[in-house]
C-alpha cells in the first residue's frame, strides 16, 4: 500500500524534525503534515480541512493526549478507517496493549538509531 | 247346737254304721223337715245304708233343706270341735264358710244331673277352733228319689291337705334349693350318668366355661368343653363308681372359646350324687375360681425369689433375723463369708452362730430395735469375729432396722453393714503419719504452709513460708492468716482459699503480684504459688496445704528484657517502615527520572546519527569525535535504560504466573540467535522445571545470564552454555540464605566454560556498576548482574557464582517452586 498524505501529530519539535527527515529519506514523494496540537488535527481532519491516508500518533501529548485523540477519531464514521500508527517513547507492555484496544494499528518505539526509524519507516509505507 | 238324742229308735237300715250310725239313729227327726226314718223315702234309706257302711269318706246333702248326712270315715275331716256332730243340720248351717262355693256346684249337680268332681280343690273350712287350710279331692253325684227327681247330692270325698301341702313345702324346697345354687358365687354343675349330663348348673358355673348356664341343661358336659376331658373325666368318673369325695386344690384348667383360651386355677369339690334309695346317679361338682389368688401368689412368691436373688448378689452384707430369738431366715453371701459360716445357719439362732458377739454389745442393740423399733447404726465400730478357730478384728458401719408385718408389727430385723475395715487401718496409720508430714513441711526446699479449717488457721509453716510473709513465727502460727498477716487481705485470696476449701478444686499461679511487707513496708513481690485442698483419712477437706517461691528477680528482670524487645520492636518496625517508604519513595524517583532521562539521551543519539548522514566531507578528527559522542550517549541510553528496569523490579504489585523455564530459555535462545551464531555457541537445556514467578523478570534474568556466558566466553574453544536443574537440598545452601521449610525449592545452574573470574570476586559481581574488566574489552553496564540478584530476591530464592579464572563459570539460581501470595 503505498501513502500519499500522512500525518503526524507530535508535541516534540525535534522528534517532528527527525522523523521528517527520516521520512525523506525513505519515500520523497510522500506528503507529510505535521501537528504539535491533537486537537487542532482532529478539528481540520473532521472538518476535512486536511484529508490524509496514515497518521503517527505520540501519546504523551498536553491538551490533548494520543489515546484521547485515538477514541476521538474512532468515533467518527469517516474517519476511523483511517489506520493510526503510535509513535511513543514509552515500552510499557501495558501501554501498547492498551492502544492496540484503542484501535491503533502498530505501536512504535520511537528507536535510539536513526537507522532504525528508517527502517520502520520502510517497512511500512512499502 | 246338736239336735236332740233320742234312744230306742230302732232303724235296720241304718244299722252299724259306726259311731256315725250311732249319731245318725240317735237324732230326734221328729224335729226336722224330714221327719221320723221310718217316713224316709226308700232312696234316702239306700243312699244312706251305702254312705254309713262305707269305709271311704261320704257326705250326703238330701232334700229341699239339704239336710247333711256322714259317715266315720268322714268325720276326721271335720276336726276337733266345731261342726261335729253335723247330722240332721242343713249343709247352709254346717258349711257356712264354704257355702258360698259349693252351693254353686250343688244346684249343678241338682239342675243338670251330671256329677262334678274337682282334685286337689282348696276349700278352708272351720276346725279345730279356726279355719284351716284345706286341699279337697271330692265328687258330687245326683241322688234320685223315687219319683226320679233328683232330691240330693252325694259326696264322695277325700282330704288331700297333706298331698299338697307335701308337695308345695317340696316345691318350695327344690325352689329353694334352686336358687340356692343359682346364686351361689361357686360354680356348681350336677352331673348325672356315665355321659355326664349336665342336669343342675348356676350362672357362676357358666361364667367359668364361658357358657350361658341355660344351654348347658341336658347336655353331655364334654361335648360342651371337650377340651377338658382328658383331664377332668377320669376324677368324676372315679368318684362316681368309688363314692368317695374329690378334692382338687389350686388345679390349672384352660377353657377354648373360639380358638382363644381362658386359662386359671380352680378348687375344685367333686361329691357323689345319690337318689333317694342311696344310689349313685351322678356327680356334684363345686368348682371355685382361685385364679386371681394363685397368681397372686405365684406373684409374691416370684418377688420373693428375685428379691432373694438380689439380696444375695449384693456385695454388703445383708441378714434378716425373725422373732425375739433372732432366727436367721435370710443371710447373702456376703454376709457369710463375714461370719466364715455356710448356708446352714438359716434358722438357726443369731446368738447361737454368733457367740463370740456375746461380750460385744450386739446382742443388746439387735434385742433393744426388735422390742423398741428404733433403728440402730453404728459407725466404725470394731467387731471380732471367730472364723476357722481364728479371730478376725474387722471394723464395721453396721445398721439394725426393724420390719414391720401388714399390721404394724415388728417381726424381725434387717441387719446391713459395710466393712470399713481396711479404711479405719487406714486411718489410724494415718495419724501417725500426720506427725510425719510435719517433719516434711518443715524440711521441704520450698515456703510451704498448712492452712486448717475454713477460717486458715496456719497450722503448720516452715521458715521459708515466713520469709516470704516478710513476717515472723509467733505474729502467724495458730491464727487465722489474714488476722496474722493484713497485708495479704483483699488481694483476692480470701475468695481463692475459700475456693479451694469447698469445693477440692486446686488453685495456683505464676510470677502473680502480691503485696507482702518487705522491711516492714508493703512491697510488689512476684510469687509463684499452689493451693491443695488438704483432705482426712475419709476424704472430707479439712484445710489446704500451700506451696509458694519468690520469683520477684526473675518477674522484674523478664520485665525489663520485654521492655527493652518491646522498644527494639518498635525501633526496628518504624526503621522497616520508613525503609519501606523510602525504597518506594526511591523507586518511583528512578523510574521517572531515567523516563525523563532517556528523551534528550535519545535525541542526542539520533541527531548525531543524523549529522553523521548529513555531513559529506567531514575530516578524520571530527569523525573520531563525532563518535566518541555517539558511543558516549548511546551507553547514556542503555545505562539509563537498566536503571529504568532496575527501579522497576522494586514494584511487587506484579501477577504471578506459572512459568515454563524450558520454553524461557527456548525463546531467549531465538532472541539472541544472531550473537549465538556468531560465537558459534552451542547452547543446552535439561529437565527445567516450570516454577511460580514474574514470566518478564524471569525472562530478563536468564538472558542476562546467558548474554554474561556468551560475551564471557573463551575465544578459542567453542563456547557451551549448559543449564541444568535439580530439586534444591539444603544442606549445601550456602550464604545468607534461609529457606522456608516446607517449601520446595529448584536448584538451576547456568554453567558455562568461558573466561571465568577468580572465585574471591564471587560476590562482588553482584553489585550495582561492579565490573571485573576495563570498558574497552567487554561492553556492559555492569548492571546486569545486580539485576539478576534483584529478580532472584524478588522471587524469594537465591543466586550465587562459583568460578575458577579460565576454566568457567556456574551460576547457581535457587527458586521455590511456589511464592506465598497474599491469599497464603
Amino acid at each position: 500500500m503505498t501513502y500519499q498524505k500522512i500525518l503526524l501529530i507530535d508535541d516534540d519539535e525535534d522528534d517532528q524534525e527527525i522523523f521528517v527527515s527520516a521520512l525523506k529519506q525513505v519515500a520523497e514523494s510522500v506528503r507529510c503534515t505535521t501537528f504539535d496540537d491533537a486537537r487542532e488535527a482532529l478539528g481540520k481532519l473532521m472538518s476535512q480541512e486536511i484529508l490524509t491516508d496514515l497518521i503517527f500518533l505520540d501519546l504523551n501529548m498536553p491538551i490533548m493526549n494520543g489515546q484521547q485523540f485515538l477514541i476521538e477519531i474512532k468515533k467518527n464514521a469517516i474517519l476511523h478507517s483511517i489506520p493510526v500508527i503510535v509513535l511513543s517513547t514509552s515500552s510499557h507492555s501495558g501501554t501498547i496493549e492498551s492502544t492496540r484496544e484503542l484501535g491503533a494499528e502498530d505501536f512504535i518505539t520511537k528507536p535510539d538509531k536513526f537507522e532504525d526509524l528508517i527502517r520502520i519507516l520502510e517497512s511500512v509505507l512499502k | 247346737m246338736s239336735l236332740k238324742k233320742v234312744k230306742g229308735n230302732n232303724f235296720n237300715f241304718i244299722q252299724g254304721g259306726g259311731e256315725m250310725g250311732e249319731i245318725t239313729r240317735s237324732i230326734d227327726w221328729n224335729a226336722t223337715t224330714l221327719g221320723t226314718p221310718d217316713k224316709w223315702p226308700p232312696s234316702l234309706r239306700t243312699t244312706l245304708g251305702i254312705l254309713l257302711h262305707s269305709a271311704f269318706p261320704m257326705f250326703l246333702f238330701w232334700g229341699k233343706q239339704l239336710t247333711c248326712f256322714y259317715n266315720d270315715a268322714f268325720r276326721p275331716s271335720l276336726g276337733a270341735g266345731g261342726k261335729h256332730p253335723a247330722v240332721g243340720k242343713t249343709g247352709p248351717e254346717v258349711w257356712e264358710e264354704i257355702w258360698e262355693f259349693i252351693k254353686p256346684l250343688i244346684d249343678q249337680v241338682i239342675s243338670t244331673g251330671e256329677p262334678v268332681s274337682s282334685e286337689d280343690q282348696f276349700l278352708p273350712i272351720f276346725r279345730n277352733g279356726k279355719m284351716e287350710d284345706v286341699y279337697w279331692t271330692f265328687s258330687y253325684s245326683p241322688v234320685y228319689d223315687d219319683d226320679g227327681e233328683i232330691n240330693g247330692v252325694f259326696v264322695t270325698c277325700t282330704e288331700t291337705t297333706r298331698k299338697v301341702q307335701t308337695i308345695q313345702k317340696l316345691i318350695e324346697t327344690e325352689n329353694h334349693f334352686k336358687n340356692l345354687i343359682r346364686e351361689a358365687t361357686v360354680g356348681i354343675v350336677l352331673l348325672i350318668g356315665e355321659e355326664m349330663i349336665v342336669e343342675v348348673a348356676n350362672d357362676a358355673y357358666g361364667k367359668l366355661i364361658n357358657y350361658n348356664y341355660l344351654e348347658l341343661i341336658g347336655k353331655p358336659l364334654f361335648d360342651i368343653i371337650p377340651e377338658s376331658e382328658p383331664y377332668f373325666r377320669h376324677l368324676l368318673e372315679n368318684v362316681r363308681t368309688s363314692g368317695q369325695p374329690y378334692y382338687l386344690y389350686d388345679h390349672p384348667y384352660f377353657i377354648l372359646t373360639n380358638e382363644v383360651k381362658k386359662e386359671g386355677f380352680l378348687n375344685i369339690v367333686y361329691q357323689p350324687y345319690r337318689q333317694g334309695d342311696g344310689k349313685i346317679e351322678g356327680v356334684m361338682a363345686l368348682c371355685h375360681d382361685v385364679t386371681e389368688q394363685v397368681l397372686a401368689r405365684k406373684k409374691v412368691e416370684r418377688n420373693e425369689r428375685r428379691v432373694r436373688a438380689l439380696v444375695d448378689s449384693v456385695p454388703f452384707p445383708i441378714g434378716v433375723y425373725i422373732g425375739a430369738e433372732m432366727t436367721i431366715e435370710l443371710a447373702n453371701q456376703t454376709i457369710l463369708d463375714i461370719w466364715g459360716k455356710g448356708n446352714d445357719v438359716i434358722g438357726k439362732r443369731y446368738t447361737e452362730i454368733l457367740p463370740e458377739l456375746e461380750s460385744q454389745e450386739i446382742f443388746g442393740q439387735l434385742h433393744n430395735v426388735f422390742t423398741q423399733g428404733t433403728p440402730f447404726h453404728a459407725r466404725n465400730q470394731r467387731v471380732d469375729l471367730v472364723a476357722q478357730g481364728k479371730t478376725h478384728t474387722y471394723y464395721f458401719n453396721y445398721s439394725f432396722t426393724p420390719l414391720y408385718d401388714l399390721e404394724g408389727q415388728i417381726y424381725g430385723v434387717m441387719n446391713t453393714a459395710a466393712d470399713v475395715t481396711e479404711l479405719n487401718l487406714a486411718k489410724i496409720k494415718v495419724e501417725e503419719s500426720g506427725k510425719n508430714l510435719r517433719n516434711i513441711i518443715v524440711k521441704a526446699p520450698v515456703a510451704m504452709c498448712i492452712f486448717t479449717g475454713p477460717q486458715f488457721v496456719v497450722e503448720i509453716a516452715n521458715e521459708r513460708m515466713i520469709e516470704l510473709w516478710g513476717t515472723s513465727f509467733s505474729n502467724v502460727i495458730n491464727k487465722p492468716i489474714f488476722e496474722g498477716l493484713p497485708e495479704a487481705k483483699n488481694q483476692g485470696f480470701e475468695q481463692m482459699l475459700t475456693g479451694v476449701f469447698t469445693t477440692g478444686e486446686a488453685a495456683s499461679a505464676q510470677g502473680a503480684p502480691v503485696v507482702l511487707p518487705r522491711n516492714n513496708k508493703p512491697e510488689m513481690v512476684y510469687v509463684n504459688y499452689l493451693f491443695e485442698a488438704y483432705r482426712e483419712a475419709n476424704n472430707e477437706i479439712s484445710g489446704i496445704i500451700a506451696v509458694a517461691t519468690d520469683v520477684t528477680d526473675q518477674v522484674i528482670a523478664r520485665k525489663q528484657i520485654e521492655k527493652v524487645v518491646a522498644e527494639r520492636t518498635k525501633e526496628l518496625a518504624e526503621a522497616n517502615n520508613n525503609l519501606q517508604k523510602s525504597n518506594a519513595e526511591l523507586a518511583q524517583f528512578a523510574y521517572i527520572a531515567s523516563h525523563d532521562l532517556q528523551e534528550p539521551v535519545r535525541k542526542v543519539s539520533t541527531f548525531i546519527q543524523m549529522l553523521e548522514n548529513s555531513l559529506s566531507e567531514v575530516d578524520e578528527r571530527s569523525l573520531n569525535y563525532l563518535g566518541k559522542i555517539k558511543k558516549s550517549s548511546a551507553r547514556m541510553l542503555v545505562l539509563i535504560r537498566d536503571v529504568l528496569a532496575y527501579s522497576q523490579l522494586s514494584r511487587e504489585t506484579e501477577i504471578l504466573e506459572v512459568v515454563d523455564l524450558e520454553s524461557v530459555i527456548s525463546d531467549i535462545q531465538y532472541d539472541l540467535e544472531l550473537l549465538i551464531e556468531q560465537k558459534g555457541a552451542e547452547i543446552t537445556q535439561n529437565g527445567l522445571p516450570s516454577i511460580e514467578g514474574i514470566p518478564l523478570q524471569l525472562s530478563q534474568l536468564f538472558a542476562n545470564l546467558i548474554s554474561n556466558a556468551l560475551k564471557f566466553s573463551r575465544t578459542d574453544i567453542k563456547p557451551v552454555i549448559t543449564i541444568t536443574s535439580s530439586v534444591f537440598e539444603s544442606e549445601i545452601a550456602t550464604g545468607y540464605f534461609i529457606p522456608d521449610p516446607g517449601r520446595r525449592y529448584y536448584h538451576l545452574r547456568v554453567k558455562d566454560n568461558g573466561i571465568g573470574f577468580e572465585q574471591q570476586h564471587a560476590e562482588q559481581i553482584f553489585s550495582i556498576f561492579q565490573r571485573l574488566h576495563g570498558k574497552q574489552q567487554y561492553e556492559g553496564t555492569g548492571i546486569g548482574l545486580a539485576l539478576c540478584r534483584k529478580i532472584v530476591q524478588n522471587h524469594h530464592g537465591h543466586i550465587y557464582a562459583d568460578s575458577t579464572k579460565g576454566n568457567g563459570t556456574t551460576f547457581h539460581v535457587i527458586l521455590p517452586e511456589k511464592q506465598i501470595s497474599n491469599d497464603n
